[in-house]
């Protein structure tokens, strides 16, 4: 059950960290709608590319409490590099929809994050 | 070569890229195929039962070929046994005792005997069409090292070749792209040779540390192979043996082992045998110990008992724990910490070929192999069609000689659209020849064989955009027919699979679905593109009327009118040619002898240490290799890159011949 938290956490964060980096480019920021509450301001490229570091290294840590160091270093490599083909889609394919899905996303790691740190009490 | 070293290396990157392009397709892809052998295997044998349960212990398995194997003399005589457990990962669920007979001769080696055992049973099964005689996953996994219907020596040479131009494609690739972070992600539609472009791109960079790892590791199979002269000129002719057992002796050797083999002391030996490998199998959990050896004593050294762990339940990438070996004179277990097997050379070694082959790697592991090797064919094919689309205006214009453009247009479809066609064919191969026919495993393999050269031979009658959509389509429903083609011939299909919890059969009947959708999608996109209208005033569009609607006829006609002018063209360039055939010759040539230099002197120089210092050099003489070509091709002229390069050689032959002297 953790290790499927977990792996869920992976998916998740490393999905939501390309996303962030990604809105740290104009040319993508520019194409995307998002709610009237939301102050633009909040993608600057430098807190975008922060976040997106920052998730990316979540699910780095993420893949080598799975599997450990040393397999989840290559299993992390390979997984980031098939969701940025993912994200690729979806930036070609639905833009628009990308800040839903990038709110949807951090809501599920925040799931399972919190259901992850749970499970040891 | 060009002008900058940045266009130098784009030039390189796409001729290198276009030579090899379609072997390493079908390297990779065949390759990816490997990446579900024992699944493939399991799922191409449909009579085996769905549901394997209770099976035995493994220390119940090989207790009672053990004990079969003490009753059988002619299995008692051989040099060394292999006990291989049903133990049910990946699909693994046959149990067999494997011996090799005693050479007869010196240095030849003894044949092989297989004899599967029934794992409830536990007794031989002597009727071996029991399951259907298959190639299996086997087949297409060792077809992307040794090719097929080519002699396995010439078969390593072209990979190691073909390798090469794929770690220089690499390099140059990076080097010629100069915005990798501002382009990623980039990826435009619908806009000709910007989206093959894009896609070849985003295929290359996203997997680019798997596309590094595999190319280099790719090497590792087949140091000697690739650099056949580096050994001799250290060791002298004929003495890669002698190599071989420094590089690998294991500390073992012990004076007080007999020189010749001692079967009876093996056998009296069997309940301490049996209760190490009970220990082991305790130790490691159940059904984690797949394999155990047992070899006899030989030329002072002792009989051993070797244990290994199931790889894809391992820790680590290579972990330590992952193989017992002892001694059976004495049952002291083998400290491999001091030999060379546990060097930082050999370490490496291991961990890239475990790597590239990925035998550690659980399912989901396992999906990510798969789909990075379905990436890397990916970038190769993009690579390939994107040759074709940036030539095509120049091609429709005559500016360039129709033959060679239509022959990689065609080549193009033959193996990115053929190939997997191919692939699907040998499947259903697999489920349309009859169970009792002769070599039936031989001719899975000549059916994929003869489908694909049928590709060809239909590509060559169409117009190009319409054999693409064509064959595509063709390999699609291939791959989407086969689950069908599934329940129509056996008793086992993805419903019955599920419910009898058989994840291996069910991931390898989503794999076929997955691909034969990817197939569609593709097929799905030359239709749309056929379908366009057409606009007469745009230059993309007189080109694409041109590929769509024209036929080859058409072509030829134009070939014609411009002939004469293509043939002055070509008197043009023949100075230009003779400048690139020369240093294709020095990089191919003078680059392999300089990289087979490179390993004796570095061994020379760490002499201590002879045989690992050769096994480093081996490894690192592609990447000087690598470098060697890089600048042979950056060189603003052909004369200075044929004076340094050969001054080098000359530099290191001097060298090689002195330190060689000074060792003496």
């Amino acid at each position: 059950m953790t290790d499927m938290l977990m792996l869920i956490i992976l998916f998740t964060s490393s999905f939501a960290g390309f996303i962030s980096l990604s809105l740290a480019m104009n040319k993508y920021l520019k194409n995307t709608k998002q709610p009237e509450w939301f102050k633009k301001d909040y993608f600057s490229p430098f807190y975008s590319r922060f976040f997106g570091g920052v998730l990316l290294l979540i699910s780095l840590l993420a893949s080598i409490t799975i599997w450990g160091f040393a397999i989840g270093l290559p299993a992390w490599c390979g997984l980031i590099a098939l969701i940025a083909v993912l994200q690729v889609f979806v930036l070609t394919y639905c833009i628009e929809m990308i800040f839903n899905i990038y709110i949807i996303t951090l809501i599920f790691m925040m799931i399972s994050s919190t259901l992850y740190f749970l499970s040891y009490f | 070569m060009k002008q900058t070293f940045r266009q130098s290396m784009a030039w390189l990157h796409t001729w290198t890229g276009l030579v090899v392009g379609w072997i390493l397709f079908f390297v990779f892809l065949t390759g990816t195929a490997g990446y579900a052998t024992n699944e493939l295997n399991r799922w191409m044998q449909p009579e085996k039962p769905l549901n394997i349960d209770n099976l035995p212990t493994i220390s119940q398995q090989f207790n009672s070929a053990f004990d079969w194997y003490t009753l059988h003399p002619e299995a008692q005589a051989a040099e060394r046994w292999s006990f291989h457990f049903a133990t049910n990962q990946r699909g693994v669920d046959e149990f067999h005792l494997r011996w090799q007979a005693a050479p007869t001769e010196i240095g030849q080696s003894g044949h092989t005997v297989n004899l599967q055992f029934d794992p409830y049973t536990k007794k031989p099964l002597l009727d071996q069409h029991i399951v259907r005689s298959t190639g299996g996953g086997d087949t297409l996994y060792r077809m992307h090292y040794d090719l097929r219907y080519i002699p396995y020596q010439q078969a390593n040479l072209l990979i190691g070749i073909c390798t090469m131009f794929m770690l220089v494609a690499i390099i140059t690739g990076i080097i010629t792209h100069k915005k990798i972070f501002k382009d990623f992600f980039t990826f435009r539609p619908a806009k000709g040779q910007r989206s093959w472009l894009d896609a070849h791109l985003l295929f290359g960079v996203l997997a680019l540390p798997f596309h590094i790892m595999i190319t280099y590791s790719g090497f590792m199979f087949f140091l000697i192979t690739f650099i056949p002269y580096s050994v001799p000129l250290l060791y002298g002719n004929n003495n890669v043996q002698v190599y071989q057992n420094e590089l690998f002796e294991n500390g073992s050797s012990n004076l007080n082992a007999p020189d010749h083999y001692d079967t009876e002391s093996i056998k009296h030996k069997a309940e301490h045998i049996k209760s190490l490998v009970a220990e082991t199998e305790a130790r490691w959990g159940a059904y984690n110990l797949y394999r155990v050896h047992i070899n006899h004593s030989k030329n002072n050294h002792p009989a051993t008992l070797e244990m290994i762990r199931v790889a894809a339940n391992r820790q680590g990438i290579m972990q330590h724990d992952s193989y017992i070996k002892y001694d059976l004179s004495n049952f002291q277990q083998l400290d491999s910490s001091a030999s060379n097997n546990n060097s930082i050379p050999r370490n490496f070694n291991k961990v890239m070929i475990d790597l590239h082959e990925g035998h550690y790697a659980n399912p989901l592991q396992r999906w990510v192999y798969f789909f990075m090797g379905l990436i890397g064919s990916g970038m190769i094919a993009t690579g390939l069609i994107l040759w074709s689309v940036k030539r095509r205006p120049k091609a429709n214009k005559l500016d360039m000689p129709f033959f060679p453009y239509l022959l990689i247009e065609k080549l193009n479809i033959g193996f990115v659209a053929g190939l997997p066609f191919a692939i699907a064919i040998y499947f259903w191969a697999n489920r349309l020849i009859p169970v009792e026919i002769d070599g039936r495993a031989v001719w899975e393999v000549h059916c994929m064989f003869i489908a694909w050269l049928m590709v060809f031979i239909y590509v060559i009658f169409r117009p190009i955009m319409f054999a693409w959509r064509e064959i595509l389509a063709l390999a699609s429903l291939s791959f989407l027919l086969i689950p069908i083609l599934n329940i129509l011939t056996t008793e086992q299909h993805i419903l019955k699979s599920i419910a009898y919890q058989n994840w291996v059969l069910v991931n390898v009947e989503v794999g076929f679905i997955i691909v034969g959708m990817i197939l569609a999608l593709a097929t799905w996109k030359v239709h749309k593109r056929i379908k366009q209208p057409i606009s007469v005033n745009t230059r993309t569009n007189s080109i694409a009327r041109l590929n769509i609607q024209a036929n080859v006829p058409k072509l030829t006609s134009f070939k014609k009118l411009k002939l004469k002018r293509n043939l002055n063209i070509w008197h043009e360039n023949t100075k230009y040619r003779w400048m690139v055939f020369s240093r294709c010759f020095l990089a191919v040539i003078v680059g392999f002898l300089i990289a087979n230099l490179s390993v004796p002197i570095i061994a020379l120089i760490f002499y201590e240490q002879k045989a690992l210092a050769t096994y480093s050099g081996l490894m690192m003489s592609f990447a000087i290799w690598t470098l060697i070509i890089l600048y042979i091709f950056s060189a603003t002229t052909a004369k200075r890159a044929w004076l340094v390069v050969s001054s080098s050689f000359v530099i290191m032959a001097g060298c090689y011949l002195f330190l060689k002297w000074l060792r003496l």
